[in-house]
């Protein structure tokens, strides 16, 4: 059951992101949902399994960008186990650390991406960067509660509490 | 019996999936070809799902842009009607000219750009990440005969070329991408020199190569595709010489190019679907300078930039 809402969620987030969500820019930027999906994975079901459903939805992400394939999988699964680890020794979760956390994360994995995309030959580290990354970063904040939410329901936990597995 | 830690089983998960992205990444960018297939049947699995959700919102969409980039708009506004009154003083003179031309590719048999070499496409959505900004989609694909590579126009001239092709939709990396790069013929001199797109400026291509120091350009003077070796064929317009100074290597001019095509604002596109060999047959291939007689510009006027077919 909990793959299948997986599976639901992550193409219906990479349908999402590219076809409405690039179409709702700010300034030139639009909101990363599969990355703070992929944090908020991590955040609701732990490292390990947050890498594994992160590493999936930056694949099928990947499949859709025209930048070479694997380089949002490997940014999602990082991102993921950032904030399992990060997380893990949580001892009062609320709704806003999984706020905060999804959209600071998801602005680090925006600048990860770059980073990573550079290492490849691609040539996406620029001044410009910081700028994407905050957008991201204020989008996220806006998005994770709902996408906080969303994660939980995937994993079958209680929406309204959150339970660390990392 | 030792337990194995949850921490190191963690690092391991880790560790095998970046690997595995790495290797992706790797044969990606290796062109390896089962992996375009596979992807490709994927793509075209998604692909209806994104026109539909797209074709939902697109309502919406234009409510926000026009929001958000109303700034924009009034300053695109004026900027057309401006351009609007100096076509309106060209067009005379440009009809007159465009006789002359049509009558020289029927000579010289250069009329590469029927209608059966076009494919009409609408454009469907902008960049679909935050790093790509000099890509658009359009709505057709390999089922419509397009392949990568193939050149993109409007009637403007010259827009961009196909760089990713699924079934039904393709992605067009644009000119102004300053990865993108074109032989072009200047139509003074007749040098050819080979150009880049300025991300920095949507509107300019900058040619920094093959055109000698002592060479004359003109600003005002036309650019066109070089042909010959290019993937691009000939004679598709690229922009006006807008300005002229020396290269890096105080050896070359730098010349400026103000692109034809508003990139910014393309709604319809044409992609050329004969292959730059064919439509390039019989030519030679560029002269650094000396005559040449490849000047073509497209013929058929169903698509105008920004417009509809």
């Amino acid at each position: 059951m909990s793959r299948m809402r997986l599976t639901l969620v992550a193409v219906g987030a990479v349908v999402l992101q590219t076809s409405i969500f690039t179409l709702f820019r700010f300034d030139g930027v639009a909101p990363e949902l599969p990355i703070l999906l992929a944090a908020l994975a991590g955040y609701a079901a732990g490292a390990e399994r947050g890498a594994w459903f992160g590493f999936g939805i930056g694949l099928l992400y990947d499949v859709l960008l025209p930048s070479p394939l694997g380089l949002a999988a490997l940014t999602c699964a990082v991102v993921a186990w950032l904030v399992g680890v990060l997380t893990s020794g949580l001892m009062h979760p609320t709704w806003w650390t999984a706020t905060v956390f999804g959209a600071s994360m998801t602005a680090l994995g925006v600048g990860l991406f770059a980073v990573a995309g550079e290492v490849f030959g691609q040539r996406y580290v620029s001044l410009d960067l910081l700028r994407i990354m905050a957008f991201v970063g204020l989008l996220s904040l806006i998005l994770a509660p709902a996408a906080s939410w969303l994660m939980r329901w995937c994993y079958g936990q209680d929406p309204n509490a959150r339970t660390a597995s990392g | 019996m030792a337990v194995p830690r949850p921490g190191g089983r963690r690092r391991t998960t880790l560790v095998l999936l970046v690997l595995t992205a790495i290797t992706l990444l790797t044969l990606d960018l290796r062109g390896f070809g089962p992996l375009e297939s596979m992807q490709e049947a994927t793509r075209s699995v998604l692909n209806p799902l994104r026109d539909g959700a797209g074709s939902a919102f697109d309502p919406v969409a234009d409510a926000w842009n026009g929001v958000t980039d109303y700034d924009d708009l009034e300053r695109e506004n004026a900027t057309l009607r401006a351009q609007l009154e100096e076509l309106q003083g060209l067009s005379i003179a440009e009809t007159a000219a465009l006789s002359e031309l049509e009558a020289l590719n029927r000579e010289l048999d250069l009329d590469f750009l029927g209608d059966g070499d076009r494919v009409i496409a609408r454009v469907v959505g902008g960049s679909t990440g935050n790093f790509s900004p000099f890509t658009v989609e359009i709505d057709k694909g390999s089922s419509s005969g397009l392949a990568e590579g193939q050149p993109v126009i409007t009637e403007a001239g010259l827009v961009g070329q196909l760089v990713q092709v699924s079934r039904s939709r393709s992605v067009v990396q644009l000119i102004n991408d300053p990865e993108f790069t074109a032989a072009v013929r200047l139509s003074g001199s007749r040098d050819v020199g080979i150009g880049r797109g300025n991300g920095e400026d949507q509107r300019t291509f900058i040619v920094d190569q093959g055109i000698a120091i002592e060479t004359e350009v003109t600003v005002g003077e036309a650019a066109t595709t070089a042909g010959g070796r290019s993937r691009f064929p000939a004679g598709v317009p690229v922009g006006l010489v807008s300005s002229i100074a020396a290269a890096d290597n105080q050896l070359e001019r730098r010349v400026i190019i103000t692109l034809g095509a508003d990139v910014d604002n393309l709604e319809f596109v044409s992609v050329i679907t004969v292959a730059p060999s064919e439509s390039a047959e019989g030519e030679a291939p560029p002269e650094p300078s000396g005559t040449d007689t490849t000047l073509a510009l497209p013929t058929t006027t169903d698509v105008a930039a920004g417009g509809a077919p």
